[in-house]
């Protein structure tokens, strides 16, 4: 108890100290400019907030470690803020991390509740954010402890788990949905394989290091969306949409707290995938998504525009951020390319990422994870601005929108690598993602497996590497994995006898319509 | 010998004997297929550890393609009349509605775009692409889409010259 006492004392000081460094003109400055410049990059499509980090890295030269760490990091969360508003209003996700909202929010927008859509988004992201990153605070290094001892069979259970959730955005035929994952899947497994195999790369040196899933969703999404638009006066319907309220985005931000039980959930969701190396905000937030649908009570109404299926990718999307963070910062291991970035910056600075970081500078990442908490407040703040304003797009004329989504499109592929080829696949991929929307396969089943595949496959193949003998057993006798392995099982079971159940529910109404079962 | 129609989604093939209808979902079977087959000769090659998964992949997205082909392929089965006229006269008030183009414009206006970018540079290419699919698309506000198509260029200019430091394609011309 006195030790447990002693631990709270020295959290408090460590973190009245971070809330000194945050309220500085400096810090306050730096919040700004990256909350901006990450909400600018996520709304364009092909933007990546890693290219805009590694791109300002070098400004980062003239600041000091906590200003660097502050700048950088709210461009990274703010990016999945941005990316969830062109999900929200035009179904084209700005990260990978809310193409899930594309799959409730869009259809809200479509009903014509934009503005409450957008409200939810950002009310999710805000309250799951400080929620998360305040979690940071006092878990993070048990959450670090328990995220290291992931390895090649828990992480291809993880990608296993993750395809599991193809049964949660599929609304129509499975097999369609089944057939658009395992297609993913077939992609994504393109490249060098964990044995260094050059792997169904047909000769092209391009693709070597397999298909870069930004021009896949970039195609899928955005051009498939383009020649959608191309054929509507508006993005949303064939006349002048009316101009959403301001009323309605602030009544939106209060939502999670009608539906706290998904909301929480979620951001436990997206905390602990976001931990674990090599997962992200796009698997936390496709899990938290298949899991909300899977206990909600009405499963049907997902993919209509109802509001938890909005609350659930983006609380664990943002909650991901602070997960990422929790490995990035104690173990010094960056779970994208962003925090790679990241523990590059801190680098710099003559700082060392990992358990010496905890050891000898916890002041100043107890100092770095307040700002990020001021900073969602700040995120909110903007966030509501500029969507507010970018829902003006819906006022625009598609014969404007359409060259010029084009045009941001291509050229946000090509700056990945600089690579025409990159283009071509995304053209390949818009003309895949239309047709696959007009015969009702699920665009971000493809998506899904895209995202997952490297994982599973070279966690597989570690896993028969380090076990050649026994990998099966192995796989199902790990702790961790057999704890996988039963929410996989759980996932599965749950809409077999959710639907089993509405079944005899409607046969039983159709034969006893009638019959009055109470006692008199 | 033949006669070819087009339904809602599908194709009508008429010989003297039989009536094919192949829905518009075969094609993405097709591409899926074109795809796998290739797929599959690159990946037998590798060594066991490397294509245990990717071909139990081919293996059940070739059964399941199978399933849905068959379904997509209907050989002589009697179409409701009344049920295709409904649906034509659905097509003719959407017509009425919608901005009736052709709906794969975007693509190849996207390929003439990446085309030209490699040939004469990103400077010509952007803003003849945009004011042209503006003309296409019906709008005849001269000066909004001179101010946009050259905006646009001066966008990518600055953020991805400028601010991002990405090299634009010059194009062969004036590369």
């Amino acid at each position: 108890m006195r030790r447990g006492v002693l631990i709270l004392d020295t959290i408090g000081e460590l973190i009245i100290n971070g809330l000194k460094a945050t309220a500085t003109i400096n810090a306050v400055f730096y919040i700004c400019a990256g909350t901006l410049m990450g909400l600018i990059v996520g709304i364009i499509p092909g933007f990546q907030s890693a290219m805009a980090v590694a791109i300002l890295l070098p400004l980062t030269l003239f600041m000091g470690p906590f200003e660097s760490m502050v700048f950088l990091i709210s461009i990274y969360i703010a990016d999945i803020y941005g990316g969830s508003i062109t999900a929200t209003i035009i179904n084209i996700p700005g990260t990978g991390a809310s193409v899930a909202t594309t799959l409730d929010g869009y259809p809200m927008t479509q009903k014509g509740e934009c503005a409450r859509a957008l409200g939810i988004v950002f009310g999710s992201s805000f309250f799951s954010g400080i929620i998360a990153y305040i979690f940071m605070l006092f878990v993070m290094l048990p959450i670090a402890r328990f995220a290291i001892r992931f390895g090649p069979p828990e992480l291809f259970l993880l990608g296993i788990w993750g395809i599991t959730m193809l049964s949660s955005v599929s609304s129509g035929d499975m097999r369609k949905t089944l057939i658009a994952g395992l297609f993913g899947l077939a992609i994504g497994s393109i490249g060098v394989t964990a044995t260094g195999e050059w792997r169904a790369n047909f000769g092209s040196l391009y693709l070597i290091e397999g298909v870069n899933f930004i021009p896949a969703i970039i195609g899928l999404y955005a051009v498939s969306e383009v020649i959608s638009m191309s054929e509507r006066k508006f993005i949303v319907r064939d006349r002048l949409p009316e101009i959403p309220k301001l009323s309605n985005v602030l009544k939106g931000l209060f939502e999670p707290f009608k539906n706290i039980g998904v909301f929480l959930r979620s951001t436990i969701i997206g905390t602990i995938i976001g931990a674990i190396p090599a997962a992200g905000g796009t698997i936390g937030s496709l899990v938290a998504y298949g899991d909300a649908r899977s206990r909600d009570s009405k499963p049907e109404l997902f993919g209509t525009g109802y509001a938890p299926g909005i609350i659930a990718p983006e609380s664990a999307n943002n909650a991901s951020t602070g997960g990422a963070l929790i490995t990035t910062f104690s173990l010094g291991i960056p779970g994208s390319a962003t925090t790679a970035v990241l523990i590059g910056a801190l680098m710099i600075q003559g700082l060392r990422p990992g358990p010496q970081l905890l050891r000898e500078q916890i002041g100043l990442v107890y100092a770095i994870i307040v700002a990020a908490i001021i900073a969602q407040i700040f995120m909110l703040f903007f966030s509501i601005i500029i969507g507010y304003k970018v829902v003006g797009i819906l006022g625009i004329p598609t014969q404007i929108l359409v060259p010029l989504i084009s045009v941001f499109c291509m050229f946000g592929t090509f700056a990945i690598r600089n690579a025409m080829f990159d283009v071509y696949l995304m053209i390949a991929f818009g003309l895949i993602g239309w047709l696959m929307k007009r015969n009702g396969y699920p665009p971000v089943a493809i998506v899904l497996g895209i995202v997952l595949g490297p994982m599973i496959d070279s966690e597989f193949i570690r896993t028969i590497t380090l076990w050649p003998d026994n990998w099966m057993i192995t796989i199902f006798t790990r702790p961790i994995s057999i704890f996988i392995f039963i929410l996989i099982a759980i996932s599965l079971i749950t809409p077999i006898l959710k639907k089993r159940n509405k079944n005899k529910n409607n046969i039983t109404n159709k034969i006893l319509p009638d019959i009055d079962l109470s006692e008199d | 010998m033949f006669k070819f129609s087009f339904r809602d989604k599908s194709i009508v093939v008429e010989t003297k004997k039989n009536k094919i209808e192949i829905k518009e979902e075969a094609l993405i079977l097709s591409i899926i297929i074109a795809f796998i087959i290739p797929y599959y000769f690159q990946i037998i090659e590798l060594s066991k550890r490397s294509k245990q998964l990717p071909l139990f992949i081919v293996f059940i997205i070739s059964l399941l393609i199978l399933m849905r082909l068959i379904k997509c392929i209907n050989i002589n089965k009697e179409t409701d009349k009344s049920i295709v006229k409904s649906k034509n006269s659905q097509a003719t008030k959407e017509e009425g509605s919608f901005i009736n183009k052709f709906p794969l414009l975007p693509i190849l206006g996207l390929l003439f775009l990446a085309f030209g970018v490699s040939i004469v540079g990103t400077y010509i290419s952007v803003p003849v692409f945009v004011f042209l699919m503006m003309f296409y698309y019906g709008l005849r506000k001269w000066v909004i889409m001179i101010l946009l198509s050259l905006g646009v260029t001066l966008f990518l200019y600055f953020v991805f010259k400028i601010w991002l430091m990405v090299p634009l394609p010059q194009g062969i011309i004036f590369g």
